[in-house]
This record gives C-alpha cells, structure tokens and sequence, in this order.
C-alpha cells in the first residue's frame, strides 16, 4: 500500500482503479465533433493560464480553463484541503500580490504586462514547494497527458489532483444539457467547462488548427440538419427537462449512428 | 387579405424560378400560404414545414429588438402548449391556437404602442432639454 502510495505521488498514475471515466454524454460531444479524448484534455490543460484570471485577453477561453479549475475547487469543502502548508500559502499570497500589482501599473501595454506576470509565474512556479504533482506528465492506462506549468501550479495551490480536475472537466460536458438550457441561462454562467468545449468546437481556441477541413458524412450532415432544426422547433419552448430530453434523443441517435459507421469502416 | 408589395428578386431567386418556370410571386405566395403556427405546433415533422422553419430562422437571428416582447411570446406560447397538449382533435387544436394567436398579436400591438409612446417621450425631453442629455 505504502509502495502504491509512492509509486502516485512519484509519476502521477492515478490509483488504481481511479482512471478517468467517460460517460456517454461525454464520448457522443467528442465523437460528433471530431474530436479524441486526449485531445480535448490536453487542450483543456495547455488554455488554463493564471495571466488571463487577472489580465483582460483576447483568449477568453483561456480564462474560462482557468475559471473550470475554480469551479471545480468551489465545489469543494475546506476539509479538502488539510495540507495546506503556511510556507505555500505566504508563497502564494506574495506572488498574487506581485501579479496584482502589475494589473493596476498604468501606462504598460498589455504584452508588457502579460510579459511581467508571466515571469512571476514562472519564479512561483520553481519556488514553489510542490505536494501534489511531482511529474509533468500524467500516465493512465490508455493514454498520456503533459502538464502545463499553469496547470500543476493551480492544482498545487488549490490542492487537488489534476485526474479530479479532469474527471471534473469531463463529467460537466454535455450537449443536450448545453442546449437545454441555452434559452434559460448563458450556459458560461454556471458551466465553464461546457463553455470551454463549446469555444473549442466553434473553432475558437485553435483545436482543430493544422487539421485539414473538417469532412463531414453523410450521418453527419443528416444530424447537423436535425439539430439545427430542433433549434427552431424549441424557440419559444422554455421547459428545460423538455427540451433536455429532447436534445438527448436526438444527440444519442446521432451517437449511435455515427458508432455504426465507424464499425463498418473499420470491416472494410 | 391582398396587399400590394414591392420586393427585390434577387438574381439567383429570378433565374431559379425562370429555369423551373416559376412565377415569383406563386412562390412567395405559396411561402405565405404555409407559415401556420398552429399547424405547425400540432404537426412539426408535416412535410411541408419548412416555411415555418424559415419563419423561426428569421425569428432567432434578424429581428434583435424582439427580445423586448419575448415574456409576451412565452407566456402565450406557453398557453398554446397546454392547449394543445389537452386537445386531442388536430382540427380543435389548430382553432384553439389561433385564437391564442389572435389575443398574443392584440397584446404584442398594445406593448409595441406604449413602448413608441415612452420613446418618442424620452425624445422629446432630449430635445427640449439638451444641456441634461448632455451631461449624462
């Protein structure tokens, strides 16, 4: 036990049998756009940066990472996070200030500053006594992700496992909630990692940069016809659990229907 | 009802009807003919709804200032719903849905004409008074 214990801490290998679940609400958003498991993970990891929580950029979706992060610790109670030790907590304190201060310095230009705060960040990050994360790179059975600097330092600082981070990110992704609630409620507001998901597959993050044009099939394009068409059939229509059930037997058929044609494309 | 209107034919819509034979205006008329909420609340996947979807389209993304009335829309929107889901005949429910039409539009006109009164108000007190307008 004490060797399992130290085998985690010392590579990052989640624990055994605390591998990153999938649900299908989950797999049916990648799949219809295009997009592998480890992909979206890793971008999601590499767009959480510390300079857009407090610089305005034009990368919203940089801060939205970050504000997933955030969500996530917010869901959290303070006897989550027991080990917090003084020395990192004065770190911490010391280095917001110095970011802080860099925000409020008037007469820079924005580069300067996002110049400035990275180099905080970076003294932060090497000064920092790590607990969490003493690898960059975390190992699961099928698959492998690099840890950004940002990354490990909001896991450091909020205490939390990065697989929980991403378990976190993967649970709250789902398109027929997304839309159920988009006439209710700016879906950013409450969710961000479905905000995230939803600036990445707008092609707003870069995600599909150096991919050719994306092609769509024949499913795909009878589905995307459907959906746009429910989008209309449900203007007026507010009854969230209504339209949630909606979106979900359509975006499950779309799902199933796409599992199919990968199956016989791979018989061929 | 018959009212005159003057439109643009744009050219790809002029040649389409030109190579079908087409009068423009049938098409236009035809278009009209099928924009029916209550058919189309009672009967969505009807093979002729597209009228109804283009209608919607245009709804969400060319008219902004809508969005002022749309506790008006989802209030009888929603009456309509009800209706339509205690009435079993189609033809009752298409009835049901056009009277609810009928008080939806009364109430939507009687809105629109207190909202033009409260603008052209804050207009004129712009206009009498600059200096304050200003100074906001």
């Amino acid at each position: 036990m004490l060797f399992q214990i130290i085998m985690t801490t010392l590579t990052n290998k989640p624990n055994q049998g605390s591998s990153l679940d999938f649900p299908e609400d989950f797999r049916a958003a990648c799949l219809i756009h295009q997009l592998d498991h480890q992909r979206i993970l890793q971008h999601f990891i590499d767009s959480v940066s510390f300079c857009s929580s407090f610089l305005p950029t034009n990368q919203e979706f940089k801060a939205i990472a970050a504000a997933v992060v955030n969500h996530y610790v917010d869901t959290l109670d303070d006897s989550a996070f027991p080990d917090h030790t003084p020395a990192n907590t004065e770190l911490a304190l010391q280095f917001l200030r110095e970011i802080a201060i860099i925000t409020q310095v008037s007469g820079f230009r924005k580069t300067d500053k996002e110049r400035a705060c990275n180099d905080v960040i970076d003294r932060w990050h090497k000064a920092f006594d790590r607990k969490i994360i003493t690898s960059n790179r975390l190992q699961f059975d099928d698959m492998s992700l690099n840890l950004s600097r940002d990354f490990i330092l909001y896991c450091e600082v909020s205490q939390v496992r990065p697989e929980a981070i991403l378990q976190h990110f993967i649970n709250h992704i789902s398109l027929p909630r997304a839309w159920a609630l988009i006439a209710s409620q700016s879906e950013g507001q409450g969710n961000p990692a479905m905000a995230f998901f939803l600036k990445a597959i707008a092609g707003k993050t870069g995600i599909y940069k150096g991919q050719g044009a994306i092609m769509y099939s024949a499913v795909q394009v009878r589905y995307i016809e459907k959906v746009q068409e429910l989008d209309l059939r449900l203007y007026f229509n507010r009854n969230v659990p209504k339209r949630e059930q909606l979106y979900r037997d359509l975006y499950r058929c779309w799902y199933q229907d796409l599992l199919a044609e990968q199956s016989r494309n791979n018989t061929k | 009802m018959k009212h005159t209107i003057h439109i643009e034919y744009p050219e790809d819509f002029r040649l389409l009807c030109e190579i079908f034979c087409f009068r423009p205006e049938d098409v236009i008329q035809k278009f009209a003919d099928q924009v029916s909420l209550p058919h189309y609340l009672g009967a969505p996947e009807d093979k002729h709804r597209w009228a109804n979807l283009f209608f919607l389209d245009y709804l969400e993304n060319v008219t902004p200032q809508r969005k002022i009335l749309q506790e008006i829309d989802w209030k009888f929107y929603d009456r309509m719903q009800k209706k339509i889901a205690a009435t079993k005949s189609k033809k009752k429910q298409e009835e049901i849905c056009r009277e609810i039409l009928i008080a939806w539009n009364k109430e939507v006109q009687r809105a629109m004409r207190t909202l033009n009164r409260s603008q052209s108000k804050s207009q004129k007190s712009r206009q009498s008074n600059p200096s304050s307008a200003n100074e906001k």
